[in-house]
C-alpha cells in the first residue's frame, strides 16, 4: 500500500526532521525575542511570521535578506548562528530524503 | 526503563499540558492565552507527530491520526492569529482570540485522546 510506504519513509526522516524543527523553533524565538533599533532609534520585532520567513530563506541557502529593517549586531549574532544551524539540519533532511530512494 | 519510552511519553503528554495551559482561562480575553504558550504547545504537538511516525501496529496508526488532528487544528488557530494580527502587529481583532481558542480546544480534545491511547498501549504491555 503506497500509505504505509509514505509512512515508513517518513520514519527514516524522523531525526532530521525533528532537527529541523528544533532548529527552526529555536531560531524563530531568538529572532522575534530580540529587538531591533529602527531609523529613529525605537526597537522593534520582527513578528513570529516573518522569523519564520527568515529562516526559510535562510536554511535553504536563498537569503533574500533582512526584513523588514536591517538588523542590530545582536541580531546578527544570532543569525550567524541559525545559518549554520539550519544549513546543516536542511542539508541533513534533503540528504536523507536523497538516501531513500 | 527504556530512554526512548521515557521521551515517547514525555512528548506526547507535554503537548496535551501546553496546549491545555494555552486554552485554559475565559476564551475571549487576550490575557489569559499567552502567545508563547501556543508557540510552545504547536512546536510540541509537531515533535510528537513526528515520534510517531512508522509505527506498523493499529493502534500507532490512531495515535498518529490524533496527532495529525491536533496539528491540524493548530495550524488552522495559527492561520487565525495570522491573519488577524496583521493589522498592526500588537492588538489582535475582536473576536479572534476566542476563534484561536477554540480550535485550540479542538486540539486539545485530540491530545487527550492521544493521551488516553498512550495509557491504554502502556497498560497493554506487561513487560
Amino acid at each position: 500500500m503506497a500509505g504505509s510506504a509514505l509512512f515508513l519513509a517518513l520514519r527514516r526522516l524522523r531525526a532530521p526532521i525533528l532537527v529541523l524543527v528544533g532548529v527552526f523553533a529555536l531560531g524563530i524565538a531568538g529572532l522575534v525575542l530580540i529587538p531591533g533599533i529602527d531609523e529613529q532609534g525605537r526597537a522593534w520585532h520582527l513578528t513570529v511570521f516573518q522569523a519564520f520567513y527568515f529562516m526559510a530563506y535562510t536554511a535553504t541557502t536563498i537569503g533574500f535578506g533582512e526584513i523588514p529593517r536591517a538588523f542590530t549586531d545582536t541580531q546578527r549574532l544570532w543569525v550567524t548562528a541559525m545559518i549554520f544551524a539550519s544549513v546543516i539540519g536542511w542539508a541533513y533532511l534533503v540528504a536523507s530524503l536523497l538516501a531513500l530512494m | 526503563m527504556n530512554l526512548e519510552k521515557v521521551v515517547f511519553g514525555f512528548f506526547i503528554v507535554l503537548a496535551a499540558t501546553l496546549n491545555f495551559g494555552f486554552v485554559y482561562g475565559d476564551v475571549g480575553n487576550p490575557d489569559h492565552h499567552h502567545f508563547w504558550e501556543f508557540f510552545a504547545a504547536f512546536v510540541v504537538n509537531v515533535v510528537a507527530t513526528v515520534l510517531k511516525f512508522g509505527d506498523r501496529t493499529q493502534v500507532g496508526a490512531i495515535h498518529l491520526a490524533t496527532s495529525l488532528v491536533a496539528l491540524l487544528q493548530l495550524a488552522a488557530a495559527a492561520l487565525v492569529w495570522f491573519f488577524a494580527a496583521r493589522a498592526d502587529g500588537g492588538v489582535l481583532a475582536e473576536g479572534a482570540i476566542a476563534s484561536i481558542v477554540s480550535l485550540s480546544a479542538g486540539a486539545l480534545l485530540a491530545n487527550v485522546v492521544s493521551v488516553a491511547i498512550l495509557i491504554v498501549e502502556t497498560t497493554m504491555q506487561r513487560r
